[in-house]
């Protein structure tokens, strides 16, 4: 079955735009084993540490990791990391976190490139981001974050 | 022995292609994505990963009747700026599992699930509600499988297959 969309809103309409701060981003890296290790490494850690966001990317034979989270989560998920045998890439970066949530942002085009054109627009460049299902969230550097967020109000708007 | 993960629901998306770049494409992704958008092209996963250098490998997946047009956009892109080429991997697909709640151990169970049947995922991302697995097609039936095997899911859930999807009308409200 197929669905034919048209969306022509502006500002867009996204059910919330929210900003969290105090958080902290991890990069690592190690091999595909490393990763699987974490499984085991979680085990017993009660509780576990709460993460906002995980993604998983190879690059070769080396998988590169990225997490973020509070940063009082921090120490319990370096021991878990260290345990599992993976590998910090730097130091832990102190993150502000934006995020849209959705209507389903994969069937929408634009979505992104709208975001990155009023970052543009202020001269503030994501240190990363995801548009994953109904998500969309950028991490920014934690002082960049309230002029990132009036940006990106001007293109969504939230209930 | 780890105990069972609990989950609620499982789905996959329809075939679609996988884009991938080289390191060092943070201030190349928005002219791509920005032509992307012209051309309405809808982009079902977009990740910018902090990786090993500070940001700035791309993946991005897409309907396969617009990927090779993307992937040439990209190369184009790619040339202009010296980055190296990109990539594009055919018949991929999303795999999807949630809630997440924030959940370290459910990403961690389903990379040791599916390393033990010897099966390696593209990918992986969390949104805040959901784990998404990029899986290449051969591997979708196996990695459905193992998943449902080692994750807890509630009885008589709908099957993950999805059966709908969404286009872009070529014409706005206004022009309708």
């Amino acid at each position: 079955m197929e669905t034919v969309a048209i969306y022509s809103e502006r500002p867009i309409k996204t059910y919330g735009l929210k900003v969290e701060h105090g958080l902290v981003l991890v990069t690592g890296q190690g091999r595909l084993a490393d990763l699987v290790a974490l499984q085991s490494s979680l085990a017993g850690v009660d509780p576990p540490p709460r993460v906002i966001h995980t993604s998983a990317w190879p690059e070769d034979d080396t998988w590169s990791i990225s997490l973020c989270l509070a940063h009082d989560q921090l120490p319990a998920l370096l021991a878990v990391l260290e345990r599992a045998g993976l590998e910090l890439s730097r130091e832990p970066v102190p993150v502000g976190l934006i995020h849209l949530q959705g209507p389903h942002f994969g069937d929408r085009y634009g979505i992104v490139s709208q975001a990155l054109e009023g970052l543009r627009q202020v001269a503030v460049a994501p240190l990363g981001l995801g548009a994953v299902v109904h998500s969309l969230f950028m991490l920014f550097e934690p002082a960049q974050c309230p002029t990132a967020l009036e940006a990106l109000a001007e293109y969504f708007s939230s209930p | 022995m780890n105990p069972q993960p609990t989950i609620a629901g499982l789905k996959c998306s329809h075939e679609l292609c996988l884009l991938e770049t080289t390191p060092d494409w943070a201030a190349t992704l928005p002219e791509l994505l920005a032509e992307l958008a012209r051309r309405r092209v809808n982009l079902p996963l977009v990740l910018d990963l902090p990786c090993k250098a500070a940001a700035g490998r791309v993946a991005l997946c897409l309907e396969p009747a617009v990927a090779e047009e993307a992937w040439d956009l990209a190369r184009r892109a790619a040339e202009a700026h010296g980055l190296g080429a990109p990539r594009l991997i055919r018949q991929v697909v999303l795999v999807q599992f949630f809630p997440l709640s924030q959940d370290l151990g459910l990403p961690a169970a389903a990379l040791a699930s599916l390393a033990r049947a010897g099966l390696t995922p593209l990918g992986l991302a969390t949104s805040l509600s959901a784990v998404v697995l990029v899986v290449r097609q051969e591997h979708l039936a196996a990695t459905l499988d193992i998943l449902a095997r080692d994750f807890d899911l509630p009885e008589g859930l709908s099957p993950p297959e999805a059966r709908m999807a969404v286009v872009q009308s070529s014409r706005t409200r206004e022009e309708v």
